[in-house]
This record gives C-alpha cells, structure tokens and sequence, in this order.
C-alpha cells in the first residue's frame, strides 16, 4: 500500500527532477545571456565611476564623469539628432514597407512576386559599408549622379552630405533604399497570413477597399505592425553605419548619433568610463521608449478569428 | 526545386570550408620561419607589398634564426582605429613584440608606457646599430625623449602639391616652379577651372581637411595647430584664420574647389581635379591607373616653406618577452636594403642611401627629388598624446568651416577652447 507521504515524496522528486532538466536546457543560453549581457551591464556599472583607457588600471574619480554628463552640450545635442533619424525614417519606413507589401500581395503571377520579393530584400543582404560608400559617391555634390540629374532640370547642386539639412533627407533615401525589404517582408508575410475567406465574407457584405483596409488587414497585421516599430525604433535610437561612413556625424555635430558619440569616447578617445556613463543613458532611452511602446500597446489585436 | 537548393546548400558549405583553408593558408604563411624561437610585429593592415615584406623577413630569419609572426591588425578610423587595437592587445595580454606606428600614435605609446627605448640594445648588438646609421637624422629626432631613441625611422611622408599635367596643358600653363607662391597658385587654380564641350565640370583643385595635411599649409603660413610645447592650441591665431579663410574661399568664393567630401578621390586620375595636396603614398593609386600626368611641387609658400613630415617606426612593446630580438628585427626592418626592397611608392624611405637611389631619380612624379629635398627641413606633425581626441575636435570644426556653416574666426575660437580643454586634463 502506497502512502500519501510516499506520493508527495514522489512528486516532488520528480519535480526537482523536472526542475533541474530544465535548468539544464536552459543553461547554454542562460550562459551566455549571464557572459554577454549581465555581467557586461554590472560592468559599465562599475565603470562609471572610474577613469579607465584599457591600458591602465581602472582608477575611481568619483562622481567626475557624471559632473561631466551634466556639463557636456554635446549629449543633448546627439541624443536629439538620434530622435530626429527615429522619427524621420520610422514613418516612412512603415508606409512604404506596408504599401509594397500590399501591392506585392495583391499580385497574382508568383514569378513577378518572387521577383519583386528578391529585388526589394536585395539591399538588406548588402553589406552597410560597402553600399554606403557607393552611395556617397551617388550623393556627391559636385560629381555625384543626383546632382547631375537634377542639373539636368536646371536644379542647383544639392550638398548632400555636406549640409545639416541636406543630410537627413540623405539618410532617409538611403535607409529606405537599404532596409525597407526587411521591413516589407515582415508586412507581407503577415499578409499572407490573414485568412482570405474575412475578406471575401466582408466583400460580399458590401465592403469597400478601404474599409477592408483599415477594418480586417490593419488590426490583424497589427502585431507585426508593433513588432516592427519596436525593433525598428530601438535599431534607429541605435543608428551609427549610416552617420559614420556617410557623413562622419558631420558637418561638426550636425548627423553624430548618440551612438556615434558613444563610440567614439570609448574606442578613439579611450575615456571608457565616460562612455559608459553615456551607454547606461541609452540603455535608459531605449528602455524607456520600449516600456512605453508596451504599456501603450492596446490596438495591437493577437485575435485572429 | 528541392534539388535545386539542395545543390545550392552543398555549394555554400563547399565554399565556405574552402574560404576556411584559404583563412589557416593565410595564417600559415604569415609565419617565416620554422617557429622555434618567434616574435611577432604587428602592422596597419597590408600597407606594404607583401612579398617584399616576407622576403626581406625570411632574410632576417636566415641570419638570426628567429622567425617573425606577422599580424596584420584590421580597423577602421585611421591611425587612431590601429592604435586602439594595439592598446586592446596589449591590455589583453597579447601584445605583439614589435608595433609599426606612425608618429600620430608615438606620445600615445610613450606616456601610456608601453614601449621601451633602444639605446641598450643598439649598444648591446652594434652589429644591428650600424644597420641604421644611415638613416637620416631629422627622422630620428621626434622619436628621441631625453637621449632614449624609442624607434628608427623607416618610411615618412611630407605634403606636397600634386599637379595634373593634362590639365595643366590644358590651360596652357607650364609647371611651376618648386617654391610657389600662394598667389601664384590661386592663378593655377583659377586657370584649371571650368567646363568641357561635353558638361563635364573640372576643377583646378581641391581643399585639404586632414589634420596632417593642414597642418602642412598652416606651417607655411608661419601657424599650427598647437603652441611648440604642445600644451596649447594656437589654432585661432590671425595667420591660422586667415589661412583657413583663404581655403573657404577657394570653394565658396572664387569657386574653383568642390566642396571637401564630395570626391571619390578619382577625380584627379580622371582630369576632373587640377591640384591636390598629399604626400608619395597616392603614387601607388597612380601607378595602379597607369597615369603618370603628374608634377609635384611644394605646397605653395606664404610666410615660409615650411615642409611637414610624419614618420613611421618599430616601437619595441614593453610587454615584450623578447626584446633582444625585437630590437634585431626592429634595426633589419630600418636597414637601406629592406626599406630598398619594401618601399617602392608608399613611402619617402628615411635612408639617405635610398632617397637618393628610389625617389630621387624617379621620374614619376615629375620633380620627385622635392621628396628627399624636403627631409633637411621638415618639421614634425604635432601629435601629443591627446592627438585622437583633439583630431576629432579638428575635424569636427573644420567640416563647419568647410561646409560653410560657421564662420571661420567662430570656428576656430571654439576649436581652441575645446583643445585647450583637453590638454589641460578635462
């Protein structure tokens, strides 16, 4: 006869048992999770109070490189230039990456979608550097193919990259150019997703295009909608191949990024404890962008019937 | 379809283990020698031609029995990108045992303590002491720290003015002389201006916006970048404004350059650019066209003709387990015959013997004997131990400048006080 006690016992050996295989599965992940991420953030923690350059010890300056952020024009000024990238290319990337995934779904000859689907995703397999000295070149002011065409209109020379306000419609061409198949890929694979009996029960209810639209397709796209604007802000508050290689975050601070500046305190100025100081600024940016993007996230519909 | 990706998986996997014996071939090859005693030297990326550079190695290695470990150091952002790799080595615990550096990095090294002087080991191995003696003197001096050489100059670079002869003729002029004037060399670049038949625009030259290369002009307007102690800017000072203003002016005023970042750097291979300012390391990018339409002459004189020079050397690393043998190589490396058989085009060799022999008697560019000329009276860059952040200070003012959105004097005012900032510890 079995006992009550001798089944609890059981249980809870199996459960330990459970526990620890679990443990164990996780464990590789949570290894490198602890390596790459927790140990890295009590480090920039610890950082922050010293004056550190790689070569020497770690020395503690107290609050100096805090006094410092207060102090220093230069991180308002590249934080809001990051803000001005994220709230110039996110829009647009959106729209656009949208609209060709519906004028992409829409099409019914499966060469010209897959196609279509090779030469939009083509840019994001090209590596940044390389597209982006390409571009510079396109961009040139003075011997660039832009210019060239627009002087064909008669348009005066547009300095591109040499211009603070040039610079950003220069960007966003280019960002468009290099990562809206990524983000159309994601629209259109949720697309393809929605069950086309919806919509063919609306159509016969009379709906138009455009009620179809804003109706059945946004709501139900609606998670890869906030999926994409989430990693895309967070990539864009993060934004540094574009500034570094196309204008060098000039001219003066006009295009650095925060990033930008992050990157160079640490790698060229070798002020490591500054910078971190400036990295747990980020991290508190995107984390908070992110909190937000979450709590405000109740038109994102997960019903799908 | 299916064998279709099918095939296109095989032939990715076959291509990447392929690129993976390429990788352990490479690294096979970077050591010469059996690898019994070895010291490693690291190097910015392949700047040399490789085979001379193993060849003069595996010399070396004949005579000394010890084999050398090249490591060639990928980065980006120029000196200061090296520089902080080879930091990040050595704070690794892998430092390399001997470094090329370029004076840019050398009060780095130095106040960082991470190399050691020479002066032990030249007297303890004469034999690789005498190896050097004919390097000129002038190349050693910015390397020399209270009597202590830390390293023997092997190549440098000054700024001089690079003329496209095509385009000279052209405008129907001749080459100027050597030691031009600035007025004289707005003329030429006036004259070297314009539009072709087919619409294409040319210009007659093309404004420098790097540190060394500006700091070339401003030492012959009679300024620089720093006070000669190297504790203070003197970047805004009447001569510094009025030069950078002349420069400004070029471009927006008198419109004979495109605005600095809008070249591809081809332009002065395709007639497109008149003049530019560098030193012997784009006779490589010459050759490699084969287009040999080009003159060089000093860069144009105002208050002197100051000419400029920035050096490399073989630092020996502190964290060096084999210093001995560091230094031998060092000394081999800087001997005439491996700068002889190493530096073709990249470089003005800093022995005399090869100035004369190499550059000399070259006749490409036209008037290359400015280069070894030039050696009895150049000045060093400045280049203190905060040089990387002052650079992007620099650069960061004079992109305003340049971009002709700041004035010049505001500018440089502001450029001062964050230097001066930085050298005094902020």
């Amino acid at each position: 006869m079995v006992t009550n006690a001798e089944i609890m016992r059981a249980q809870k050996k199996r459960r330990r048992k459970d526990t620890l295989s679990a443990y164990l599965f996780l464990s590789p992940a949570l290894l490198i999770y602890i390596c790459f991420f927790v140990i890295p953030i009590i480090m920039v923690g610890y950082l922050t109070f010293h004056k550190y350059n790689v070569i020497t010890p770690a020395v503690w300056n107290d609050y100096k490189n805090f006094i410092r952020l207060t102090m220093d024009k230069r991180v308002p000024l590249t934080i809001w230039n990051s803000f001005k990238m994220v709230l110039l290319i996110c829009p647009m990337h959106i729209i656009v990456s949208l609209l060709l995934a519906l004028g992409v779904n829409s099409i019914r000859n499966r060469t010209a979608v897959f196609a279509m689907r090779t030469i939009l995703y083509f840019p994001v397999l090209v590596s940044v550097t390389a597209v982006a000295l390409a571009w510079k070149f396109i961009f040139s002011t003075d011997f660039g193919v832009i210019n060239w065409f627009l002087s064909l209109l008669g348009c005066d020379p547009i300095p591109w990259l040499q211009s603070s306000f040039w610079a950003y419609p220069a960007f966003m061409i280019f960002s468009l150019w290099k990562n809206v198949g990524l983000y159309f890929l994601y629209f259109y694979i949720a697309l393809r997703g929605i069950d086309r009996s919806i919509l063919e029960a609306a159509e016969l209810d009379g709906a138009k295009p455009a009620r179809k639209f804003f109706s059945i397709t946004l709501p139900m796209i609606s998670p890869t909608t906030f999926f994409v604007v989430v990693t895309m802000l967070i990539g864009c508050m993060q934004i540094f191949d574009e500034p570094y290689i196309l204008t060098n975050g000039g001219p003066g601070d006009a295009t650095r990024s925060f990033s930008m500046y992050i990157y160079e305190t640490a790698f060229v100025s070798q002020n490591y404890g500054y910078a971190c100081v400036l990295a747990l600024i980020m991290m508190a940016i995107v984390l908070t962008i992110t909190l937000i993007q979450f709590k405000g996230n109740s038109w994102v519909s997960y019903e799908r019937d | 379809m299916k064998k279709l990706l099918s095939l296109v998986l095989v032939l990715m996997m076959l291509l990447t283990c392929c690129v993976a014996f390429a990788e352990e071939a490479t690294n096979e090859t970077n050591l010469i020698g059996d690898g019994a005693n070895t010291i490693s030297i690291a190097f910015d990326g392949e700047s040399f031609n490789e085979e001379a550079l193993f060849g003069v190695l595996q010399d070396f290695y004949e005579e000394t029995g010890i084999s050398v470990e090249v490591i060639y150091v990928a980065s980006t952002g120029g000196w200061g990108g090296f520089f902080s790799k080879i930091q990040t080595m050595i704070a690794g615990g892998d430092a390399p045992d001997l470094i090329r550096i370029a004076i840019e990095g050398f009060q780095i090294f130095l106040q960082n303590d991470m190399i050691v002087p020479m002066n032990e080991y030249a007297e303890k191995y004469p034999e690789f002491a005498a190896l050097v003696e004919d390097n000129h003197e002038k190349l050693v001096e910015p390397f020399t720290v209270d009597g202590q050489i830390y390293g023997y100059g092997f190549d440098w670079n000054n700024v001089v003015t690079h003329i496209n002869t095509n385009m000279l003729a052209e405008a129907g002029l001749e080459i100027p002389d050597v030691n031009w004037t600035v007025d004289e060399y707005l003329e030429y670049a006036r004259a070297m201006t314009g539009t072709r038949e087919d619409g294409t625009k040319h210009y007659g030259t093309q404004v420098s916006t790097s540190w060394f290369e500006l700091s070339a002009w401003l030492y012959n307007w009679g300024a620089s970048i720093l006070n000669d102690e190297m504790t203070e800017s003197t970047i805004n000072s009447p001569e510094a404004v009025e030069m950078f203003q002349f420069l400004h002016d070029l471009i927006y005023v008198e419109q004979v350059a495109p605005v600095p970042g809008s070249t591809s750097g081809n332009e002065f291979l395709t007639d497109q650019i008149g003049m530019y300012f560098a030193g012997r390391w784009t006779l490589g990018q010459y050759l490699n066209n084969d287009f040999n339409s080009v003159a060089v002459v000093y860069v144009p004189t105002k208050a002197t003709n100051q000419v400029i020079s920035g050096i490399g050397i073989f630092p020996i690393a502190k964290a060096s387990e084999k210093k001995d043998e560091a230094y031998k190589l060092a000394a081999w490396l800087s001997s005439a015959d491996s700068q002889s058989r190493i530096m073709s085009y990249s470089a003005i060799p800093s022995s005399k013997k090869c100035m004369d022999e190499i550059v000399r008697t070259s006749d490409l560019p036209i008037n290359s004997y400015i280069y070894a000329d030039s050696a009895d009276i150049a000045k060093s860059v400045q280049c203190p131990a905060t040089y990387a952040d002052l650079q992007l200070i620099f650069d960061r003012y004079v992109s305003l400048i340049f971009a002709d959105e700041m004035d010049v004097q505001s500018a440089l005012d502001a450029c001062k006080e964050e230097m001066d900032m930085v050298l005094m510890g902020f």
